[in-house]
């Protein structure tokens, strides 16, 4: 157990939550069935990363230089560079916005919240890290006692889950595609396959960590789901009424309506995952870049051993930190860019996936089925199509 | 108007200025293809090219000695008969540049260290080329993205910093992809370059290698130096890397390993598998490994090295020296020897130092302290741990009931045994 629960749950994070949060308070209940579709692609995606980790004993970053050479990387790594660091930022702001619920000014918590991922990843070996962010995974059970105060009308929102309501509005595809592209996101794959194989995961114990991985993306989506439920339950008003902005607002404004208890819960579960994916986002970019060039990794090296390493860490917190806490800085253009970003770079990433897994040389007799590569190829045309709507759609709007 | 510089002048080339030239043939001037990528053979020191893929749709393959001449943007081929157009057969000693090196891991020799292959710098003697260094570094990664000459001209005039190449001369690199050296050179290079990196840094690149790439580098080390990695490696790898080697090569590298590790190896694998690899070892070796897997993991006979020296107590200083002498290739320790009567009961010990400053002609029992410290072979490995902080010792005897010697404790042993933990941090991640 680990790598794959791990990685699902850091997918919660502040920019998933605040997706979630606007997707209930703006279309209530009426896209809960997409939890459904999307949580099995997300397992289909991320099993075959855990198999291609587990065969190859190579990170992904690693298999793509290999295959595709050099130029191919480059571009892709400068790509996920960019969506990454939009997510960091994101990150940051959650941490930012949920302490100022509990009345810590940012000016604080940011920069306490820079020392303790610091810490975490500097000073702590790969064991003791797992064990807490195992613990940060259970902290998500705040968003389903949460879930459970609002008290939302099941019947209702069962019927939701399972009936799909499909609507042609613009801002009901753009919704499609946020959610789709936090749940389904690039850095994901790199991680994920990057800690099977630094956990050093056996073929013979291949079964579980399979499980891990499927276990991993149902609670991402159950807590997803409960997102959606408090929000469209509390916040919800009608379709094309916009209640709120971000999530920190979801969670403010749940406290007149649903109680104190709902609204802190909610505070603390963003707090939770921004401060959880802010300590594995910066490294495990920094992880894939530094392999896919060759350069010296290691938390357990000097700077003088690996300084692009330490150098670009340094970078991407520090000035991800800083940039959050300049006054007026308009978060969510940034946020909505690093997803524009993410969707478009996630049907390449699947595409180069698809080919290393059925590369005979690379996988042997692990190579993908045939439903298999079908399905894969499926989620990544409708990704693509879906992709250019939203960025066509926003263009007009 | 700029003269382009020919190709032909040149001492050094890179492969990535050849790689994707158009190829012409000398006779009908007409273009036959792209070069593809490089051959090689690897019966030399340093690998020299032999011949040229081409691609055009299909893909070509010409000798070297068919290349007229090398310019900056073009390459010409002569005697280009219709019968020459054929696809490439390697043999086993040919290796193709682009595909084996380009973008791939390779073990840095001087470095110790992994890293992965910009570009090959190659040496061009007359007609005749050979790899002569692996590019590594940022101005490789520049000149394959096709950036070298603005990047570097603009970091030269904004900050006056010239972007070196990082070069490493062929003979401190090996491949990981493929077993790369032939014959000749197959059993004297490849060991000999991989001995040179310590044990533990060995350990560190076989765990950031991928699995394939794992099982070749550890294929072409020598039983020592792959016993002497082993060691360094967690568990888990240990027994996956055994797993890759036949029973004959698994034997051979047990057999070069302290009798403790072997066991604490041993111990977790099942008893078939056990059973299989002590039946192929020697007997005695094998005996003494049997006798200490039945002890439980948690006591003092479980962390003990049967490889000690002991000597009767009524030998003289000379014969005690010669025996460590003989002894000096094996023995875990030397520095400590250990007095026994007939019945192997331990009755003193002493030290190199005592024997080096009395006369060879002395009995061991006139100079040998009598009363010696001692653990149990059933004394839990905790309370072996607490006498050796007590006591400050370097190496401990290991008794059974009835007082006779059964092997030594080293305080490197009992140190991991009594913190799992630290091993773990200290091995390599």
């Amino acid at each position: 157990m680990g790598p794959g629960i791990i990685t699902a749950n850091v997918d919660n994070d502040a920019g998933g939550i605040t997706t979630y949060s606007l997707c209930g308070a703006n279309f209530g209940y009426s896209m809960l069935w997409s939890l459904i579709p999307i949580t099995f692609f997300l397992i289909i995606v991320q099993e075959m990363c855990n198999r291609m980790g587990v065969v190859t004993g190579k990170g992904l970053a690693g298999l793509i230089r290999e295959k595709f050479g050099v130029k191919l990387t480059f571009y892709l790594m400068l790509g996920i560079l960019l969506t990454n660091f939009g997510n960091i930022l994101g990150e940051f702001a959650g941490i930012a916005s949920s302490m100022e619920i509990f009345g810590i000014n940012k000016y604080i918590s940011v920069p306490l919240a820079v020392v303790i991922v610091w810490s975490l990843v500097i000073k702590g070996t790969y064991r003791s890290v797992e064990k807490i962010f195992l613990v940060a995974c259970v902290f998500y059970v705040s968003y389903i006692i949460s879930g459970f105060l609002a008290k939302p009308a099941w019947g209702q929102v069962m019927k939701e889950f399972v009936v799909p309501t499909v609507n042609l509005q613009p801002s009901f595809l753009t919704m499609l595609v946020g959610v789709l592209g936090t749940t389904i996101a690039p850095w994901m794959q790199f991680y994920q396959q990057a800690a099977v194989v630094e956990k050093g995961v056996k073929l013979q114990e291949y079964e579980y960590s399979k499980w891990d991985t499927i276990v991993g993306c149902v609670m991402v989506n159950l807590v997803a789901f409960f997102i959606v439920v408090v929000c469209g339950t509390v916040l919800f008003q009608g379709i094309g009424m916009h209640p709120i902005q971000t999530a920190a607002d979801a969670a403010k404004a749940l406290k007149p309506l649903a109680g104190e208890y709902c609204a802190s819960l909610f505070a603390f579960g963003l707090l939770n995952a921004s401060l959880f994916a802010a300590s594995i986002l910066p490294l495990s970019t920094v992880f894939i870049i530094c392999e896919s060039f060759g350069w010296e990794i290691g938390v357990n090296k000097t700077f003088a051993e690996a300084p692009q390493f330490y150098g670009l860490y340094t970078f991407l917190l520090l000035f991800g930190a800083t940039i959050i806490l300049l006054p007026g800085i308009p978060l969510i253009p940034i946020m909505f860019f690093s997803q524009v970003i993410n969707g478009l770079a996630l049907p390449f990433v699947l595409v180069f996936m698809i080919i290393l897994i059925n590369d005979h040389k690379i996988m042997g007799n692990y190579k993908s089925g045939k439903i298999h590569n079908f399905l894969t190829w499926l989620l990544t045309i409708i990704a693509s199509v879906l992709g250019i709507l939203a960025i066509f759609t926003s263009l007009i709007g | 108007m700029v003269k382009i510089p020919s190709l032909e002048n040149r001492n050094f080339i890179f492969l990535s200025e050849l790689i994707g030239l158009p190829v012409f043939d000398n006779k009908t001037q007409k273009k036959i293809g792209t070069i593809q990528d490089l051959s090689a053979t690897t019966k030399e020191v340093y690998p020299r090219i032999t011949g040229l893929l081409v691609q055009d749709g299909k893909k070509y393959y010409f000798p070297w000695s068919k290349v007229a001449s090398l310019e900056y943007n073009v390459v010409v081929v002569k005697d280009i008969e219709e019968t020459d157009r054929r696809e490439f057969n390697p043999t086993e000693c040919d290796i193709l540049l682009k595909e084996t090196f380009w973008d791939k891991q390779i073990v840095n020799i001087s470095g110790s260290n992994l890293v992965r292959v910009n570009d090959l710098h190659m040496l061009k003697e007359n007609a005749n080329l050979w790899v002569a260094h692996v590019d590594v570094g940022f101005r490789g990664l520049l000149r394959r993205l096709g950036w070298e000459e603005t990047f570097c001209s603009v970091s030269e005039w904004l900050f006056s910093y010239k972007i070196e190449n990082n070069l490493i001369s062929w003979k401190f690199v090996q491949s990981t992809g493929t077993d790369t050296a032939c014959f000749p050179m197959k059993l004297q290079l490849s060991h000999e370059k991989l001995s040179e990196i310590h044990p533990v840094d060995l350990a560190e690149i076989l765990m950031d290698l991928g699995l394939n790439e794992r099982i070749t580098i550890f294929r072409s080390m020598n039983t020592v130096i792959a016993a002497r990695t082993l060691q360094e490696l967690p568990r888990k790898v240990q027994i996956e890397l055994l797993e890759s080697l036949t029973k004959e090569q698994v034997v051979n590298i047990l057999s070069e390993m302290p009798v403790d590790e072997v066991v604490d190896l041993l111990g977790s694998l099942s008893e078939k598998a056990q059973h299989s690899i002590l039946y192929n070892m020697k007997k005695d070796r094998a005996n003494e490994i049997r006798s200490l897997l039945t002890h439980s993991e948690k006591v003092a006979g479980a962390l003990m090295n049967t490889d000690f020296i002991a000597v009767p107590a009524t030998w003289t200083v000379e014969q005690a020296l010669n025996l460590v002498k003989e002894r000096s290739k094996t023995a875990e320790n030397l520095y400590y020897l250990y007095a026994v009567d007939n019945k192997e009961t331990l009755v003193g010990a002493l030290t190199l130092r005592q024997l080096f400053q009395n006369e060879p002609t002395r009995q061991i029992a006139e100079i040998m302290k009598k009363r010696v410290l001692k653990a149990k072979i059933d004394t839990n490995r905790k309370k072996v741990a607490v006498l050796f902080v007590k006591y400050n010792f370097n190496v401990l005897p290991v008794v059974d009931k009835q007082n006779k010697l059964k092997g030594i404790i080293t305080i490197k042993d009992a140190l991991e045994a009594a913190y799992p933990e630290i091993k773990e941090d200290a091995e390599v991640k």
